[in-house]
């Protein structure tokens, strides 16, 4: 079904490790590798949207023999993120595009569009707009697009890694589903754990580059003061009369770091706009050492670093972020990283990068939203050590968080919110 | 289960538009104006169902109106004091026909229309219904951007707009590139070509179109009347 020879992405500057792959029927082949290793190119190579080396072989012919729209319909691509990549702004409409852009007549198209719905568990959302569906939703819907084609080979790019629990579960039987019906599925993931079932074949793409290290150099910082947030008794709703937290209460000291899980759009990025003074509750008090909290001692690191890194190189970033503080405060390694455009690094290096900048700039609270989102576990471990080394310099962390085992790695405390209400559980 | 999605009709929204646009534009008598404005004023509140935002789209924009009709009668040699009232109405009535337009029609429908009635180019009306698209998701993502960059003391006070424009210029434009660039590889990886692009949905006649244009063309008609 799918043969790779010696296969590599041609992209800038390399490129990934060369490929060597011989698929015979449908099934799930995960493809794994550290952040920056090329496993996006390589989907892209194999969705016909990049050139590339060696051999590639779909259904006994080369890919590059395919006409585009022949080779649309036997191949789809599912980007990571499928919510920013979406036209419409209602469920139909946006299966509606994928078989128009097929070309399909109007009857055929409306019952395809129908089936996948179906397929998928969408069709009583079939007319809400695309904004009101969560995380899962999402992806499912992104699926949908994909599926109306009746795909042979179904690339799927780092798509796990929004997701809860319950939601991995609906979409590993979803899998399960689509390549029982024929489908020869590849999904990329950043950490192997991220795949909501056991894959029939992992690849694992190597490739030489210098692993990214972070060393902190506490004395420069001396410590902050010691910090506590209370929170008593909060109530938030973004619509009157419709409450989306209820009754929330906690508390943290400094070198605590504080961990909020829990089902997607349940509010967990709404509890730290919260705590770092962005929103204001509608009852109920939030002081962090005993005021109001605001930025800058409220700081709030998005989870698209992209968002939050202003400066031309990595370098410049870390400077400006230490201000007036004399000698070296924070190291990383290569050190070629700190004079490559921000813009160019792979996100794994923006996120840590993130929430370094936002870390030395010593605030009293420190919330960070989906930090390890789409990293390795290397990158995961450095984050997490980074994390931790910020706390014990006095700051309190709060982090919202998808991922269970980084969240009982770093977290002293665990808040699960659920339909608003919220509870302490275990780590 | 596959429905026309705008309110109103796209051509003949489009055309009942061109026709209001034309009368206020040649219009002079403020009183003939009265009626247009005040029928944009309902059709537009009762098409958005949200009168209280249409009414803060009419606070913010007829301090210009204002401005301009008394620049108009300082500079006018006659001081004609109609010109008073007429340039704010004039304003009015036009924001009011544009966010009908917003509020009436799909953007991916009113795009198409301008294809198969008014013969534009398949790529141009893509263009338009795919930048509809990366405005909104730009505007819903950059409440999270000011928040994050006044976190980091880059946005502190509305000046900061002005004297730290460089830093924010370099996330806008890197965030809007990044945005494309996605977008473009996931319409290809789609399928996605304006010429094939046909937009099935039927764009079918209801009663409010034909009222509307109705409406349209008789209001627009009183100056000539009169």
């Amino acid at each position: 079904m799918l043969r790779l020879e010696r296969f590599k992405p041609r992209l800038g500057d390399g490129g990934g490790p060369e490929i060597d792959l011989s698929i015979d029927g449908p099934s799930l082949i995960s493809v794994t590798g550290p952040n920056g290793c090329g496993k996006t190119s390589t989907l892209l190579a194999l969705a016909g949207l990049l050139p590339y080396e060696g051999s590639a072989e779909l259904m006994g012919r080369e890919l590059k023999e395919y006409e585009p729209a022949e080779l649309r319909r036997l191949v789809r691509y599912v980007p990571d993120d499928p919510y920013s990549a979406m036209v419409r702004d209602r469920v139909l409409d946006e299966v509606y595009f994928s078989a128009e852009c097929m070309g399909l007549g109007f009857g055929e198209a409306v019952s395809e569009v129908e089936r996948v719905l179906r397929h998928v568990g969408l069709i009583e959302r079939a007319d809400d707009r695309i904004f009101t569906l969560s995380g899962g939703q999402i992806q499912r819907l992104a699926l949908a697009s994909a599926l109306v084609a009746k795909p042979k080979l179904l690339l799927l790019d780092n798509s796990f890694t929004h997701i809860d629990e319950a939601l991995r579960a609906e979409l590993a039987q979803l899998l399960l589903r689509i390549v029982r019906e024929g489908t020869l599925v590849l999904a990329a993931v950043s950490d192997p754990a991220d795949l909501p079932l056991e894959p029939n074949m992992e690849v694992t793409l190597n490739c030489h580059q210098e692993a990214l290290s972070v060393s902190f150099s506490r004395a420069a910082l001396n410590g902050s003061a010691a910090n506590e947030l209370v929170v008593e008794e909060v109530w938030f709703g973004y619509v009157r009369g419709v409450e989306f937290i209820k009754a929330l209460s906690m508390e943290a000291k400094s070198g605590q770091v504080v961990a909020l899980v829990g089902p997607n759009g349940s509010g967990k990025s709404t509890v730290l706009k919260l705590l770092t003074g962005a929103l204001r509750p509608r009852r109920g008090k939030i002081a962090l050492n005993g005021t109001a909290p605001a930025p800058p001692r409220a700081a709030y690191c998005p989870q698209n670093p992209s968002s939050y890194l202003t400066e031309r190189v990595a370098s410049e970033e870390l400077i400006m972020a230490r201000g007036s503080r004399a000698g070296p405060i924070v190291e990383i390694r290569p050190e070629s990283l700190l004079n490559v455009p921000i813009h160019r690094l792979s996100t794994g290096v923006k996120r840590v990068l993130a929430v370094l900048s936002s870390a030395l700039r010593g605030p009293a609270l420190l919330a960070l939203d989906e930090p390890v989102a789409g990293l390795d576990a290397r990158n995961k471990e450095i984050m997490r050590e980074v994390i931790r080394a910020v706390a014990e310099l006095g700051s309190i962390i709060v982090i919202a968080s998808h991922d269970r085992s980084f969240v009982r790695s770093v977290s002293d405390d665990v808040y699960l919110i659920q339909r608003g209400s919220v509870r302490r559980v275990d780590p | 289960m596959i429905r026309r999605r705008s309110a109103l009709h796209p051509t003949l929204a489009l055309v009942g538009l061109l026709v209001v646009a034309s009368a206020v534009t040649l219009e002079r008598e403020p009183t003939h104006l009265l009626p247009i404005a005040s029928f944009m004023t309902v059709a537009v509140s009762l098409m958005s169902g949200r009168p209280l935002e249409v009414m803060g789209w009419a606070i913010r924009l007829l301090p210009m109106g204002i401005g301009l009709g008394v620049f108009s009668y300082l500079a006018s040699p006659d001081r004609d004091p109609d010109l008073l009232a007429l340039l704010p109405l004039r304003v009015w009535t036009m924001t009011a026909s544009a966010l009908l337009l917003a509020y009436g029609t799909d953007p991916w429908e009113l795009a198409w229309s301008l294809t198969l009635h008014f013969r534009f180019p398949r790529w141009i009306s893509a263009a338009v219904a795919i930048a509809h698209s990366v405005v909104l998701k730009t505007l819903e993502s950059f409440d999270e951007l000011r928040l994050a960059l006044s976190s980091k003391g880059i946005l502190t006070n509305p000046l900061d707009y002005f004297t730290r424009s460089g830093h924010l210029m370099r996330v806008v434009v890197h965030g809007l590139a990044e945005r494309a660039d996605r977008l473009s590889t996931a319409l290809e990886a789609r399928g996605f070509d304006p010429n094939r692009w046909s937009h099935l949905t039927p764009l079918d006649l209801r009663f409010i179109d034909l009222l509307f244009l109705l409406i349209s063309i008789t209001l627009s008609l009183i100056p000539l009347i009169l």
